[in-house]
């Protein structure tokens, strides 16, 4: 009786382990000695079933913590499988050296290391428990299902024939989510990369309009030109410094200044020969500059190639520009500054726009899920840092001064930093 | 103080400008060289005082104020640079980031020089003093193309990269990344501890210290995990 109630009490804890808390609330308490009621009475009744209840009482308690019933069913299963792998070896321990009286001692040492080793083993997890999808929670269940029945089968216990036909279809099982698994994210890297052909695909085709309209308005300032030249011509031929001045003045001030205006701002982007992301800097510009945003654009040297996944640094840039455009969008001076530049070592793009308003600090524009403007749209800076995260070339550093947000992006040119 | 201006008129209507306002003010500083062409400027270059440098972009010659100014700063890192030119537009964010000039001052305004050159020696002593290494403690950090200086009060904590010897630097309003180990970091200030395997934070800055919830609450109000030994001992460091 001691020790179902010490085994169910280890259980839970293990389960709480792996997700790096440390207590047991009351309902905890109470679902524990639920489950080693159970465990000690329903067992002489219908035998190996109790796993069941005992199985659905751990996971409501890990749902409890969550709130998300795929983490509570992975945790569950993890711990189950710890706590057999324990009891097996409890004994294994037991056959081999006779002292049944020793059963509780063995069995606490045992779980004290095994629950060392999964907390060790949670806190450097790769995939952190609350990215799953359906399928990969399947398949985890099942593959720690398939260990706990291949456990059972050679621990000699019951080497039935139902077992081995268990065995069979829970393989069969994962076997099929394997499949699925791989079926459908192929789908999914299919489907993305149409969708990015066809975003560069619409982008370039922006980009030849925006050419073909720069293109009408050299050829009509090529025909303005010349008869500025004549009319410039008959007004020397006549002497008539008066009508010259004011024809400077009235005709050819104004013209000077809308030609300085920002709509060449953009002309440095020749500088980029990367076409993708080409593409999205100058969707984005021109779609700032409609925006009667005032955009500025330096890249003082030709780039061939960043040094960076093309896919990763769009996807970056969008991200930045975006947030950048949707900051500035409702100011009433707006500008936004992107410079591109490389230095003996690095590549850097910098993208700097105004502030106005007190942002909250740096920190809670970073959560996941915050945004200054409503529901599900500040995904962005998290993911951003993600993002970067995956390339170890590549750094992030962003700051907020009173009046400027500025975001960095620097990728490392040549040979490995030690 | 370095001018370096092509044309005589102009160069030395700066530098009557700025001897003026050393004498009135009685500041420690001089004029050390006015020149017209950058050769004598870069035959005289060091570290080792401060240095504050007024430049004309436009040189009317192949080396550009711009190009003068790279090859000072790679000898004088820490020496102030003053652009002086003509065009509003110059003030381009590639120079700002590659240069980090103190300010510039605009030749086409010719009634408001004067104050612009002011504005920019206040602006450097300003910076001088709060450099010294006596009034705050600073550290200088390693980023991927830059070394970046700090001030220690400044650093909120630092927290390692997933990518190995990479960390990133956490400030009130700014983060970045930094080439090294939480290692060495935790032990380059008293006030630096590591309250996790990742983390390492600055004392003062460390508002509530949770030892239920594992969690240590900032000055900023961030909250950053600790672990179960990281958070005693760092309420015994803050005692």
């Amino acid at each position: 009786m001691l020790l179902v109630l010490f085994w169910v009490i280890i259980l839970f804890i293990n389960s709480k382990l792996i997700l790096c808390r440390f207590k047991l609330s009351w309902i905890d308490w109470v679902l524990i000695l639920v489950t080693t009621a159970i465990v000690q009475w329903g067992t002489p009744i219908i035998g190996a079933w109790t796993n069941l209840p005992e199985f659905l009482l751990v996971s409501v308690s890990v749902y409890m913590a969550t709130k998300d019933w795929r983490t509570a069913l992975v945790v569950t299963v993890e711990s189950e499988l710890a706590l057999s792998i324990v009891t097996l070896l409890t004994l294994l321990i037991e056959m081999h050296w006779h002292y049944s009286s020793a059963i509780p001692v063995t069995f606490f040492l045992l779980s004290l290391v095994g629950v060392g080793i999964l907390y060790g083993l949670t806190q450097r997890v790769a995939t952190p428990i609350h990215r799953l999808n359906n399928v990969s929670v399947g398949l985890i269940c099942l593959a720690f299902l398939l260990a706990m029945s291949y456990l059972q089968l050679i621990a000699g216990q019951q080497q039935t024939k139902e077992n081995w036909l268990g065995l069979g279809l829970v393989g069969t099982l994962l076997l099929i989510m394997v499949a699925l698994q791989s079926l459908s994210s192929r789908n999914i890297k299919q489907a993305s990369q149409l969708k990015q052909q066809q975003a560069i695909l619409t982008s370039n085709l922006h980009y030849t309009q925006a050419m073909e309209q720069h293109y009408d308005e050299l050829r009509r300032f090529r025909h303005d030109y010349q008869n500025v030249m004549l009319s410039l011509d008959e007004y020397l031929k006549t002497d008539d410094l008066v009508g010259l001045k004011h024809y400077y003045q009235t005709t050819l001030m104004p013209k000077n200044q809308q030609l300085a205006a920002s709509k060449y701002q953009l002309e440095d982007i020749a500088h980029i020969q990367d076409k993708a992301i080409k593409s999205i800097l100058f969707n984005k510009l021109s779609y700032a500059q409609n925006e009667a945003i005032k955009v500025t654009l330096e890249v003082p040297t030709v780039i061939t190639a960043f040094k960076m996944p093309t896919v990763d640094l769009v996807v970056a840039l969008g991200i930045i520009l975006d947030n950048a455009i949707e900051a500035t969008d409702q100011q009433a001076d707006a500008w936004l500054h992107v410079a591109i530049m490389t230095t003996p070592n690095s590549q850097v793009i910098l993208v700097k726009n105004p502030v106005t308003t007190i942002l909250p600090p740096l920190w809670q524009l970073e959560t996941d899920g915050f945004s200054t403007k409503g529901d599900h749209r500040g995904l962005g800076l998290s993911n951003l840092q993600r993002l970067v995260d995956e390339s170890p070339q590549v750094s992030l550093a962003t700051e907020i001064t009173t009046t400027v947000f500025s975001q960095t992006v620097t990728i490392r040119l040549g040979e490995a930093h030690d | 103080m370095y001018i370096c201006e092509d044309e005589p008129q102009q160069l030395k209507s700066l530098v009557a400008m700025i001897e003026k306002y050393i004498m009135i003010e009685n500041l420690d500083m001089q004029v050390v060289q006015a020149v017209t062409t950058p050769a004598p400027l870069l035959q005289d270059l060091d570290d080792q005082h401060q240095r504050l440098y007024f430049l004309d972009i436009d040189l009317g010659q192949a080396m550009s104020g711009i190009k003068l100014a790279n090859r000072i700063r790679q000898v004088d890192v820490n020496c102030k640079l003053v652009f002086v030119t003509t065009h509003a537009e110059l003030a381009l964010e590639t120079l700002q980031y590659q240069l980090e000039p103190l300010a510039f001052i605009l030749k086409d305004q010719p009634d408001n020089v004067q104050g612009q050159v002011i504005q920019a020696i206040q602006l450097a002593q300003q910076r001088w003093q709060q450099a010294s290494p006596v009034a705050k403690p600073f550290l200088t950090f390693k980023t991927i193309d830059q070394l970046r200086t700090v001030q220690v009060a400044e650093i909120l904590y630092f927290e390692t990269a997933k990518v190995p010897h990479k960390l990133i630097v956490h400030l009130a309003n700014a983060h970045f990344e930094i080439y090294g180990t939480i290692k060495t970091v935790a032990k380059q200030r008293d006030e630096f501890y590591r309250c996790q395997q990742s983390i390492v934070v600055n004392c003062q800055h460390v508002k509530a210290v949770n030892q239920q919830a594992h969690v240590v609450t900032l000055s900023n109000g961030e909250q950053v995990p600790c672990s179960l030994v990281g958070g005693r001992g760092l309420v015994k460091q803050l005692r």
